[in-house]
């Protein structure tokens, strides 16, 4: 199979966290480059490549969004991500604690692609980014 | 008599009277009488005839006089009754006597005497009632009043609601200012109709407040039924039903507002546990992390023993620490759900919870029959099984322990059951503490569980109005020298959605 590298952004202000994503790369081999923001519309400007900011690629893009975040949340991203026509397509994944039923109808109205409570355990996060990685790998792509 | 004159007509219509006549000429002697007189008289008419009638004017020589007079009348027996007579002279033309029509007096002095008793009676009747009564005629002047209507008349001088004998009532009510104007309009369109005939009653309750009290009245107007109409007008003084009735509101809405406050409060406590518990597993989850990345960093080589031990104690303590937020979160939960009422087969319940809770092969479980079906919130019911028969099996420290579930009547709303087991019982003094949220009598390491499993069991059952007990002595009695514990609560057997 050809290597079709995905263009991962996370948007998460949880450092701890950031750091959680990246370990499970590290250890899955996962050589994706993995973008990211701190909140909302720092993940804007990044995505539209605005001045200043670390540009990603316009190509298979993927973003893992938290939903509470400072100044702008995930909900209200998603929105404003889907009023975009160039980003409307984009493939989104929350990756929350937020066990809120009202959250996940909110996010699944805004079209995304999954809805993950991050987990407890460790190794459990690392399998599922593996499983995130092995799936969108093959998945096709807008 | 003029010749023209049919004797036989005269004669029957002197028959006809129901007064005694008596006819005589200018000499006072009788020419005719009439059946009725010869009754009163106890004369036959031919004894009449032809002598004086029995009447003392005449007997006593005074001319009578034209017009109505006081008489006696002198029976044939001696007898003497009061009578009253109306003599019309005949004159020259009759031959100068006259006609006397004579009436028993003492027949009208008792109807008299009955009207005016009646009217006595209605008067006092009247004066001795506590309401403000007024009698209307059909056009709403005021022909009779009570003493109270007069007594509050003259109380309040300038009144809007009072009103003479002679005055329009429905003109004073128009004129109304003041405290009773917001009804005035409905109070004249109402006794306007019920003097109309166009309803049988109408009664409106108004306040009426004087500068130094407040006060209400119910006003009545009723029609008068006979030919020429009118009404009667009552104010009763219903103050103090009045202020009964609004001590009983405001109570009644005090009450309600409580209550709203306690589940308001209660609900907001059941939310601040779980925010702020879901909070705490961020951060608790961070330090796990952490604690795993250093060990990994590190790598076996770099690391001693001793710092391996500790990584290892932290994430124990996290561990712990995670069971006591979710006990929390659970025990908030009650609170925060709603209840979902379905129909329930005890019997089939309680055999799943078993099947999930999947006790190990020495642990028997006895289910006793007659197990109800219930109008319930299900997921509740099991929890309370799930965790009465999981701490039975758990805490038993036998591997042969004997769980028995029983059920009973407990009343008309409710049912009882009992979850009993032959484990090692609970000293009395512990009795209370168990139901406490985070009580637990076994230390941590030794048996798992933050200790919630009691206090959610005694909130669920509460909840739902019911209480929960426990009955256990520790090491005696019960089979195999244990003392056992038995768990009774009870629970509606009819549910409402919340």
């Amino acid at each position: 199979m050809e290597h079709r590298p995905l263009n991962m952004l996370l948007v998460e202000d949880d450092e701890l966290d950031v750091m959680n994503v990246q370990r499970a790369f590290k250890k899955n081999n996962i050589s994706n480059p993995l973008f990211t923001a701190s909140n909302g519309i720092e993940a804007l400007a990044m995505l539209r490549g605005e001045n200043g900011y670390t540009a990603i690629p316009p190509t298979r893009r993927i973003i893992l969004l938290d939903l509470n975040m400072p100044r702008m949340g995930g909900i209200e991203f998603l929105r404003e991500l889907r009023a975009d026509p160039d980003l409307a397509p984009t493939t989104v994944i929350v990756l929350t604690t937020s066990d809120e039923d009202r959250d996940k109808v909110e996010a699944y109205k805004l079209n995304v692609a999954g809805y993950i409570l991050k987990p407890v355990t460790l190794q459990a996060f690392v399998e599922i980014m593996a499983t995130l990685n092995k799936y969108w790998t093959v998945s096709e792509l807008p | 008599m003029p010749a023209t004159v049919d004797r036989d007509l005269i004669a029957a219509l002197l028959a006809a009277v129901r007064d005694g006549v008596v006819a005589h000429d200018a000499a006072g002697e009788v020419v005719e009488a009439n059946t009725r007189f010869c009754q009163m008289s106890g004369y036959a008419r031919d004894e009449l005839i032809g002598r004086a009638p029995p009447l003392p004017f005449w007997a006593g020589g005074e001319t009578p006089r034209a017009g109505q007079g006081r008489a006696i009348l002198i029976h044939k027996d001696g007898r003497r009754t009061p009578v009253v007579v109306t003599t019309t002279p005949l004159g020259n033309g009759g031959g100068g006597g006259s006609i006397v029509v004579v009436a028993d007096d003492a027949e009208r002095d008792r109807f008299e005497q009955q009207t005016s008793e009646s009217e006595e009676l209605s008067r006092a009747v009247l004066s001795s009632h506590p309401a403000q009564i007024a009698v209307l005629d059909a056009d709403g002047n005021i022909i009779a009043v009570n003493d109270a209507w007069t007594a509050f008349a003259r109380a309040n001088g300038g009144n809007d609601m009072t009103g003479g004998i002679g005055s329009n009532y429905l003109n004073v009510c128009q004129a109304a200012t003041g405290s009773f104007c917001d009804e005035a309009p409905a109070v004249v369109d109402g006794i306007r109709a019920v003097l109309r005939r166009e309803r049988s009653i109408f009664e409106i309750e108004y306040p009426c407040h004087s500068p130094i009290q407040q006060r209400w009245f119910l006003l009545t107007a009723a029609p008068l039924r006979h030919a020429a109409g009118g009404a009667i007008i009552s104010h009763l003084d219903i103050t103090t039903r009045k202020q009964h009735e609004e001590d009983l509101h405001r109570h009644a809405q005090e009450l309600a507002g409580l209550a709203e406050q306690l589940r308001r409060s209660n609900r907001e406590l059941d939310q601040f546990a779980y925010i702020t518990s879901h909070d705490l597993r961020a951060p608790l989850r961070g330090i796990s992390n952490l604690a795993s990345w250093i060990e990994e960093d590190l790598g076996p080589q770099a690391i001693t023993a001793e710092a391996k031990k500790m990584l290892a104690l932290l994430r124990g303590r996290v561990t712990r620490m995670e069971g006591l937020i979710d006990g929390i979160l659970e025990y908030s939960r009650i609170g925060r759900t709603k209840q979902k009422i379905e129909q329930v087969d005890v019997a089939k319940l309680l055999s799943e919870t078993v099947d999930l809770l999947a006790p190990h092969a020495g642990v028997k479980i006895d289910i006793a029959p007659g197990m109800p079906t219930l109008s319930t919130n299900r997921l509740q019911l099991q929890q309370v099984f799930m965790n009465l028969i999981g701490n039975a099996i758990k805490h038993a420290w036998r591997a042969d322990v004997t769980v028995r579930v029983t059920t009973g009547d407990a009343g008309p709303y409710q049912v009882e059951f009992a979850v009993a087991d032959d484990g090692q019982g609970i000293d009395p003094q512990y009795h209370e503490k168990i139901f406490v949220i985070f009580q637990t009598l076994a230390a941590r390491d030794k048996v798992e569980g933050a200790g919630v499993g009691l206090s959610l069991v005694k909130k669920i059952v509460e909840s739902n109005g019911g209480i929960i007990v426990v009955e256990s002595q520790p090491g005696e009695g019960g089979e195999g020298g244990a003392g056992g514990a038995t768990f009774r609560f009870t629970w509606p057997k009819q549910m409402k959605e919340a």
